[in-house]
């Protein structure tokens, strides 16, 4: 007989159920990562719109930082504070905001502006310094320089010709013209088009365009000259115009014009600052003379017309503050003869058309509306006297720049 | 006597099997999903970090040209990579002036953006820059079909 013994050996347990588990825990992990990948996408976009909110916001309250401070630099008399700071002004039409804070640091000032919005926060920084606006020619428009004519700058001045134009031939530097700066048209123009040199044309700086168009703010009128009882000019042969001898404290006189005749001579004797709201005549061979030790700070409201052989004389070369005309917003043409070898003087009127004669020496510093050097006379930039707490235009120079 | 030795295999029922299968698929289809909305994220992000960078590029363009009314995006910033032509756009701000509106194309992407600006002050204007673009995916690509804001705004020295 045969007998069949059947012996079950092992006992093994089935194992596609963990198998199962651990499948789906894997997918489940590969699930959550994923969607922490794309959840983080969103989240990296939505925070990217924020932070480019935010720096628009800090760019906003940065740019009116400057524009206060420039605001407040041409509200004389300036003592020299900065702008109060702000918090969390909201722009139009946004979700973000801004706070500023300016600190004068001595010798420059610092602005940090702040841009908020949601989470994201961004910051600019920017320093200031104060700059004079006499910083040679400077002009919102044409500048015209006839053959031959030259400049010379102290080897350390910042001296520059310069437009806000960026219209073709905005500044002709004719033949043999000599320019010991930079010359710099408006922001976006070709250098190559606005400026129009000769093959004997040497620009000694560089040629570019500007950032930012230049401010060139209108002139202040100061509160006493504004109040002075209104005089009526009348010449008078042989009878000067006498001011203060203290220089800080000038004569302050306002006409309603000034016209010299024909072989006239007036001089000025003092120190005086003048405010004539009309027009200023000086008729053929006329002489308005700055004497020696004097000052004259004339205020034009009207235009300066000036005739044949007639001129200004100051006779104080080199001595920043003798003599500077301001034009007022109302002053719309000036023209300039100097009467002797040398012209000295500086001219502020933006809204105004400089026509420049003069045959020989020309010194100080110009800014109009447009400058017109009629003959080919050696041009000499002196730089002008400190400014900003003074009357003279100044505006702020943007030295450095950053974010963070 | 002959002794014959069987192994015995338990737990590997057709049940089980099938069991087994049927959570693995579920798990699988639920992660394709996953993968798809995924995608959808990024490409929604990708979207939305486009258009605020076009907001961006546009804000920081005519600011560059100090706010200027007679700004044009299609003269300053038109390349092989970005199309800008006109087109109606999103509405202006009410108390701003609006410069123009545009149809903007980039990396596949097509938004409408507007421009407007108001002056706040003498000399300081504030720009506005609206983009309007497609998060959820519509058949069309006209300004009706997009669904989703961005308004940027900054102030220039003019």
């Amino acid at each position: 007989m045969r007998c069949l013994k059947i012996k079950i050996t092992r006992n093994r347990r089935g194992s596609i159920l963990p198998f199962a588990v651990v499948v789906v825990i894997l997918l489940f992990i590969m699930g959550l990562a994923l969607t922490r990948l794309g959840l983080n996408a969103r989240m990296a976009s939505a925070r990217t719109t924020a932070e480019i909110s935010a720096r628009a916001a800090a760019d906003a309250g940065f740019e009116q930082a400057i524009r206060l401070m420039n605001l407040r630099l041409a509200d004389k008399p300036w003592d020299g504070s900065p702008i109060l700071p702000v918090t969390d002004v909201e722009l139009p039409n946004s979700d973000a905001s801004f706070s500023y804070n300016v600190s004068d640091e001595g010798t420059y000032y610092q602005i940090t502006s702040t841009g908020k919005s949601g989470t994201a926060e961004k910051m600019v920084y920017g320093r200031l310094m104060l700059s004079s606006l006499l910083f040679g020619i400077g002009v919102k428009e044409v500048i015209d320089v006839k053959v031959g004519a030259t400049f010379s700058a102290p080897p350390d001045s910042d001296f520059a010709i310069r437009t806000n134009s960026i219209e073709d031939n905005a500044i002709v530097l004719k033949s043999g013209v000599t320019i010991p700066g930079d010359v710099i048209c408006g922001p976006g123009g070709e250098t190559d088009d606005v400026v129009n040199i000769k093959s004997t044309t040497v620009i000694l700086g560089d040629s570019y365009a500007a950032s930012d168009e230049i401010d060139f703010p209108p002139v202040y009128l100061p509160d006493d000259l504004k109040d002075e009882t209104l005089t009526s000019y009348s010449y008078q042969a042989a009878n000067p115009i006498v001011g203060s001898m203290n220089p800080a404290d000038p004569l302050s006189i306002k006409l309603d014009r000034i016209y010299i005749p024909q072989g006239g001579v007036q001089e000025i004797h003092g120190h005086c600052e003048v405010y004539v709201m009309g027009t200023t005549i000086l008729g053929q061979s006329a002489e308005l003379i700055i004497t020696e030790g004097s000052s004259l700070v004339l205020y034009m409201g009207g235009d300066m017309e000036a005739k044949n052989s007639n001129g200004i004389e100051n006779l104080n070369f080199g001595l920043p503050g003798a003599l500077m005309i301001y034009g007022l917003d109302t002053c719309e043409h000036i023209d300039l003869k100097a009467k002797g070898d040398v012209f000295f003087g500086y001219v502020y009127a933006p809204e105004a058309d400089l026509d420049i004669y003069a045959k020989n020496e020309l010194a100080g510093a110009f800014v109009g509306k447009s400058f017109n050097l009629k003959n080919s006379a050696n041009f000499t930039f002196i730089p002008p006297p400190d400014s900003g707490e003074t009357n003279d235009p100044a505006s702020y120079l943007l030295l450095h720049w950053w974010e963070e | 006597m002959k002794a014959l030795q069987l192994r015995y295999y338990k737990g590997l029922s057709l049940i089980e099997i099938m069991f087994a299968t049927a959570i693995i698929s579920v798990a699988v289809i639920g992660s394709i999903s996953y993968r798809y909305y995924t995608a959808l994220d990024g490409r929604r992000a990708n979207n939305q970090a486009t258009a605020s960078r076009v907001a961006l590029l546009l804000c920081e363009s005519w600011k560059g040209t100090n706010g200027s009314q007679t700004y044009d995006p299609s003269e300053h910033l038109s390349s092989g990579e970005l199309t800008i032509v006109d087109s109606d756009g999103p509405q202006a701000p009410e108390d701003f002036t609006e410069l123009g509106s545009y149809m903007l194309g980039v990396n596949s992407i097509t938004c409408y953006a507007t421009l407007s600006f108001k002056d706040i002050d003498t000399g300081l204007r504030a720009l506005n820059v609206i983009v309007a673009w497609q998060q959820r995916d519509k058949a069309g690509n006209g300004l009706d079909d997009m669904d989703k804001l961005f308004e940027l705004t900054t102030y220039v020295i003019n």
